[in-house]
């Protein structure tokens, strides 16, 4: 099964009996793979998940050979297709755990914390709860005049409710990988404007500490 | 608060990321200096949860197989 880069691109490019024997090596590979890397995400044990992964792996297979050109060979081949199929599987699970219940029986679903960690309440003595509530009415008041509607709701989606990008990008009717972007203009927006204001986030963790 | 400290002008996006991905993974994985060598990388994975789901997952999946690598 131990192949090179080169021998994996040959025999992949082309309908032959190497191909058929790479794409089932590659299968075996892949599955296996997706049963370590997916651990913790679903249960690799479950009865169901033999199919589930045969499915993603069909799917990053496919993935795969459309894109051999792109294989700019920097890594193993093996690692890139790897990193697919883990692409394919992970985003499916993201999707699958908001739209589709139906794995609820396999998926580890986190309760989440809605409370962002920074402003978690560990017992606040009373002479914090004045000065708690003023910085936090001070942030509040930051967010909402320096970020767009849509930049607040993907902060309250990601940061807050602990949500996907894609789940983020489906609220917002948008590309997911576009939603990286619109943090990032939030993010610098947001550390331009506490500087203007003279407000260090190591000032505003410690009124919560 | 700790993201907003930790952002820079200049960040990769999920795509550039993603196209990184697997070298990063084998630096990492060969005791190399990934995040000095892909700081940009190391940057993303640390501010984008899905492109760090993504990334502990392939670090799993090719922990099993880290001998092979050069």
């Amino acid at each position: 099964m131990n192949r090179t880069n080169e021998q994996w691109l040959n025999a992949l490019q082309g309908p032959s009996p190497a191909h058929d024997a790479a794409i089932a090596d590659l299968r075996q590979i892949l599955v296996a793979g997706l049963q370590r890397g997916l651990l913790g995400q679903v249960n690799t044990s479950a009865p169901e998940f033999e199919s589930l992964a045969e499915d993603f792996v069909q799917e990053a297979l496919l993935k795969i050979v459309d894109k051999l050109a792109t294989f700019a060979g920097r890594s193993q081949f093996t690692t890139w297709a790897h990193k697919i199929a883990l692409s394919v599987a992970l985003t499916e699970l993201r999707r699958k755990r908001w739209q589709d219940k139906s794995l609820d029986g396999i998926m580890d679903v986190d309760e989440g914390d809605y409370t962002p960690s920074f402003a978690a309440d560990k017992s606040p003595l009373p002479h914090n709860q004045v000065e708690r509530r003023e910085v936090m009415a001070r942030v509040e008041r930051l967010i909402r005049e320096e970020l767009t509607d849509k930049q607040r709701a993907a902060l309250t989606a990601i940061v807050i409710e602990e949500r996907s990008a894609a789940e983020t990008a489906a609220m917002l009717d948008m590309k997911a990988n576009a939603v990286y972007k619109l943090l990032h203009d939030a993010r610098l927006r947001l550390k331009h404007r506490l500087a203007a204001e003279g407000l260090s986030s190591a000032e505003i963790i410690s009124v919560f500490s | 608060m700790q993201m907003i400290d930790n952002t820079c002008e200049k960040e990769y996006s999920c795509e550039e990321t993603f196209a990184l991905l697997d070298e990063y993974i084998e630096l990492s994985l060969t005791n190399k200096e990934a995040a000095a060598l892909m700081p940009l990388v190391k940057q993303h994975i640390g501010m984008c949860p899905d492109c760090r789901e993504e990334f502990e997952a392939l670090l799993l999946a090719m922990q099993g197989q880290s001998p092979s690598l050069p």
